[in-house]
């Protein structure tokens, strides 16, 4: 949990100067978003919140409907 | 707008595509438990049958020159449906980049370091494939290409050679006597799962040196040589084990652990396992690659290197909420993987192409514009 | 300051990763290890119970004992009782300082007992597991495999290790005698080749217990139904494939004489009949060398070779003969005559699969032996014989 409060503190360190320089407000805004996905889906998986994952449900939807071997 | 400005050579294009292939030599497992002996036959089914998307892929770059496949999507969708269609590549991509993380993490807990954390392994692997696609881009990621297919020829036709004295050719027979469909099952998994995941390179077709140079043929260069990697891996693997092939997880590994030059120069499949590791992560570092410049291109963004680091965290964490266990992701590569990834892989590139042959058909048959469904920014010189 | 930074930052990346490419989570110290070189596993007396037995060899000499001449042996053994392997491994941690290793281990004995009720089950632990390997021999004692493993053998300090060699020697002779897991494994995986497996056992000379392969296993499926023995191994081989070594000796009125088998071939094809029956026709052309002549006086080479040659032949008909009506008594195709009718008539084979064991007791045997005097070594007439001549 520490360590990935760390590794997120060090990306934003890395991406936040050159972002800030470029004055994008566009891009910083969206930047923004991934990174907070990323930290959303990192912190949910480590403080073990079971995560569907997209491949197993479309998989189920898949094999509901009769596409599949 | 074009994310990637670098350019690459032919040759580099040519390499890389074989280096690609060859990194799904080692998972063969997942046709192999199903076509057994006639494995062979079925990935010279999938050769065949894996040119017409290749012709499709060629004939896409061709029919919109200097564009990446972005650029196509907004091209002939028009721009909102061309982002979503790029949203869905992306999303593929992306799964891609988690499930071979995966297997390579798989690979290298089984076989070599048993006690280090899934997380550990993955995520030295990400941290040196994020700092390759953060400092150098695309230069820098195919430089190996060529090494890395000459040394892994080499290992697949030495170990050959070395496990000459243990093959049986009665292995392969008799031939032809499985039911039609388990053929057909295992030519659509080697199609879907090595083959057509050559359309990750359809983003960067464009970024050749040379524009004149024929895209083909070195196209079709890469993949003759990984399709004969990987036809020869086969041969190889049915030759030595036999009917015992389809019980195991990594056959051609199992194949590995055979050879012994003396007696006491054996049990050295470990070095096999470093090139077979090399290998995984060219493929992991180009998936990564790619996944960013796709996001980057659906988010408009100018400079996909900002990017890197939060979509590599992104893989990370996809790659173990991918599949509960080994048994999901077997029993989803052997069932639902082949006709899902077909979607992506097949049916997307070739109703785009179709659309915009329409299209053109359309907009010559009236030559004096006035077309109110011609999308915005096709004309634009990209350059 | 900034391009400082990013160099400082690159060196310790650099540096920690090096700390994950040297896989010091998994380290595991020679010492900490047993190295397992051999695996018995016997029936125990206890029902559902397993006698294991781990011969580990041991890596660090022991200063003082070189000097009193071998008193002290270079292995020594683990024994555990448990209905399973694994649990038994896991029995032995609580005794063992190290913990077992078995990349190196050498071969798996098969007690006669365990192997007349069937060996299936175990064997799924050395094909599951990551550590073990495909290319291990496999054996079955004549007796109990624990006596095997404890019996020290003078050339090679661990007799694991002088177990693998003879069997090498004789996979030199034949393929098809020495099997390891994979082939033993490939012929289970078939519904109708009986699989085989070396036979050893502790013979006693001069009070000294040693070892010697005796003649193989025949198994139906994976149950133990009888054994060969030397003789009729030697019919075996020769009726199996190609056979490099080897002596074929010979008994005529006036002498006898040991051949060197040079190289023998054998061709096995089955020949489907009308009327359901089947005929396993066996050309066998074997290659011989004079090794040792006793007697035929008043004769000289060029008059004894045919008698060689026809005595010879007799007596690899015999063999082959005696091996393949045996074979047919236990009902057990060790020859793979049912896989060769798979492989060239795949559509009589559906109808045959099943009865195989019905039908491989009624196959005829057709056999054509060649042989050929090629060689006579140094000298062409012997002593005797020449005495005779002059």
């Amino acid at each position: 949990m520490i360590f990935l409060i760390f590794i997120f503190l060090a990306i934003l360190g890395i991406d936040l100067p050159p972002l800030i320089r470029s004055r994008n407000r566009r891009e910083i805004v969206v930047y923004s978003l991934v990174y907070l996905f990323a930290l959303a889906l990192c912190f949910l998986y480590a403080a073990g919140v079971e995560i569907p994952s997209p491949v197993m449900v479309l998989g189920d939807m898949m094999k509901s409907v009769g596409i599949s071997y | 707008m074009k994310i990637e400005k670098g350019k690459i050579s032919g040759l580099h294009l040519m390499f890389s595509v074989s280096c690609f292939l060859q990194a799904s030599t080692l998972l063969t497992s997942f046709f192999v438990s199903i076509s057994k002996r006639d494995s062979w036959i079925a990935v010279l089914i999938a050769c065949v049958a894996f040119l017409p998307v290749l012709w499709v892929y060629l004939r896409l770059m061709e029919s919109h020159p200097g564009k990446n496949l972005f650029e196509i999507n907004d091209a002939v969708f028009g721009r909102i449906a061309g982002r979503i269609i790029s949203a869905i590549y992306t999303s593929f991509f992306l799964t891609l980049t988690s499930l071979n993380l995966r297997d390579m993490g798989d690979f290298v807990k089984q076989t070599i370091m048993s006690r280090t954390p899934y997380v550990v392994l993955i995520g030295i692997c990400m941290v040196m494939s994020a700092w390759d696609v953060h400092s150098g881009g695309l230069r820098q990621i195919t430089k190996f290409g060529f090494a890395f297919t000459v040394t892994s020829l080499f290992i697949v036709i030495f170990t050959t050679v070395q496990t000459a004295g243990q093959m049986d050719l009665n292995n392969f027979l008799p031939m032809f006597d499985m039911p039609l469909e388990t053929y057909a099952h295992s030519a659509n998994i080697i199609l879907t799962i090595p083959f057509a995941e050559l359309i990750v390179f359809l983003p960067i077709f464009c970024n050749m040196e040379n524009p004149k140079q024929k895209l083909r043929k070195y196209v079709f260069g890469g993949f003759a040589i990984g399709g004969a990697t990987l036809l020869l891996v086969t041969l190889r693997d049915t030759a030595v084990l036999g009917n015992t092939m389809d019980f195991f997880a990594m056959p051609a590994f199992e194949t590995l652990r055979m050879v012994s030059l003396t007696q006491t120069l054996s049990r050295m499949e470990i070095l096999f396992a470093f090139i077979l590791i090399t290998l995984l992560f060219f493929k992991i570092t180009w998936l990564y690659y790619i996944t960013v410049i796709s996001t980057a291109q659906v988010l408009n963004f100018r400079d996909y290197r900002q990017l890197v680091l939060p979509v590599g965290m992104i893989v990370t964490v996809y790659s173990f909420i991918l599949y509960p266990n080994v048994l999901a992701h077997i029993a989803s590569g052997r069932e639902i993987a082949p006709l899902l990834w077909l979607v992506c892989e097949v049916f997307l590139p070739a109703v785009t192409l179709l659309v915009g042959k329409i299209k053109k058909a359309i907009r010559s048959a009236r030559p004096s514009g006035g077309g109110t469904a011609a999308p915005a920014s096709n004309n634009d010189p990209s350059f | 300051m900034n391009r400082h930074l990013k160099k400082t930052v690159r060196a310790l990346v650099c540096f920690l990763l090096l700390f994950g490419l040297t896989g010091c989570w998994d380290s595991r110290e020679l010492d900490t290890l047993s190295i397992v070189t051999g695996v018995g596993i016997d029936a125990s007396r206890k029902a559902d119970q397993l006698e294991l037995t781990f011969q580990i060899g041991k890596t660090e000499k022991e200063p003082g004992k070189e000097a009193s001449g071998g008193t002290g042996s270079a292995f020594l053994l683990m024994e555990a009782s448990d209905p399973n392997l694994l649990s038994g491994m896991e029995t032995l941690k609580f005794q063992n300082s190290r913990a077992l290793f078995l990349h190196h281990n050498q071969v798996i004995i098969f007690g006669k007992d365990l192997a007349e009720k069937g060996i299936k089950s175990y064997l799924d632990i050395f094909m599951r597991s990551h550590e073990t390997r495909m290319e291990v021999w496999l054996l079955v004692a004549d007796g109990d495999a624990r006596s095997i493993l404890k019996t020290e053998t003078q050339q090679d300090k661990i007799s694991a290790v002088s177990i693998t060699r003879m069997i090498l020697n004789q996979r030199k002779v034949s393929q098809q005698t020495g099997v390891n897991l994979l082939n033993f494994t490939s012929q289970l995986m078939d519904k109708t080749i009986s699989p085989t497996a070396l036979m050893i056992r502790n013979i006693e000379q001069d009070g000294e217990k040693k070892l010697a392969l005796c003649g193989l296993a025949v198994f139906k499926d994976d149950v133990m139904v009888g054994q060969l023995d030397n003789y009729l191994t030697e019919g075996f081989i020769f009726g199996a494939g190609d056979v490099t070594g080897g002596i074929v000796n010979i008994t005529a009125e006036k002498g006898t004489a040991s051949l060197n088998v040079v190289k023998s071939q054998c061709k096995l094809t089955p020949i489907l009949s009308g009327d359901g029956s089947i005929t396993a026709d066996m050309k066998i052309k074997t290659q011989l060398d004079i090794g040792e002549i006793h007697g035929f006086q008043d004769m000289n080479l060029m008059q004894v070779e045919p008698v060689l040659k026809d005595y010879a032949t007799r007596d690899i008909e015999m063999k082959v003969q005696s091996c393949f009506a045996e074979t047919q008594r236990l009902n057990a195709d060790i020859y793979g005559i049912g896989a060769a009718v798979h492989r060239s008539d795949q559509k009589e084979w559906k109808s045959m699969e099943d009865i195989w064991h019905q039908i491989y007791p009624k196959i005829k045997l057709s056999l054509d032996v060649q042989v050929e005097i090629r060689g006579t070594g140094k000298i062409s007439d012997s002593l005797t014989m020449k005495e005779g001549q002059s």
